[in-house]
């Protein structure tokens, strides 16, 4: 699971601080049943992420 | 009352240690309640911007069509709905704007508008944090 996480841009789920889920999409992400059931705990924290080394510039972003 | 966030770091292979303005904020969802999730912190974004799919989950009711758009600075737009979203971090609960886009892919991104309203952010780079003072 940690190397999928590292190696994918798109969101992951931690439950208490490790990797549970992680897609490319993120109603993906809060489908899938382990964390559909999770939603609401305190300790499930997602997020958006990018491979290790990856430099990142959001860039529509602007000028709405 | 402040709040402080510490710096995490990632590894680029061309600029070494970066520091990631990562902030846990919780966003209410309709009939969950508080869930965290980790917003990029992004001075540089007009407002607040979400994947489209959080809506479904906030309860928020969206137009039939996109009522906005995303430009970049390359010129690309990225259709989008006007929304709201209420917001806590610790125990401070605030609202705001934000931009659903239709794409499901887009990180969540913590804007200016309303939020650079509520509070006062300091990026302290002596000490590594984050420091978010409510000001209203």
């Amino acid at each position: 699971m940690k190397n999928k996480v590292l190696e994918s841009v798109g969101f992951v789920a931690c439950y208490k601080g490790k990797p549970i889920a992680t897609t490319q999409s993120f109603g993906e992400l809060v489908n899938k049943k382990k964390v559909k059931q999770l939603l609401g705990n305190k300790d499930l924290l997602i997020k958006h992420t990018n491979p290790n080394g990856m430099i990142v510039v959001y860039k529509n972003t602007l000028s709405i | 009352m402040s709040i402080k966030i510490p710096y995490q770091y990632k590894q680029s292979p061309y600029f070494g240690k970066i520091c990631d303005i990562g902030l846990v904020v919780e966003i209410w969802l309709s009939s969950i309640g508080y869930q965290p999730f980790q917003f990029a912190l992004d001075s540089g974004a007009d407002c607040t911007i979400v994947p489209r799919h959080l809506a479904n989950l906030t309860g928020a009711c969206l137009p039939p069509t996109p009522d906005a758009a995303l430009t970049g600075v390359d010129g690309e737009t990225m259709p989008a709905y006007t929304g709201h979203l209420k917001l806590r971090i610790g125990s401070d609960e605030f609202g705001v704007r934000c931009l659903f886009t239709e794409s499901d892919k887009t990180p969540l991104l913590l804007g200016r508008v309303d939020f650079f309203s509520l509070f006062n952010v300091h990026f302290d780079n002596r000490n590594n944090q984050i420091v978010l003072e409510r000001l209203n």
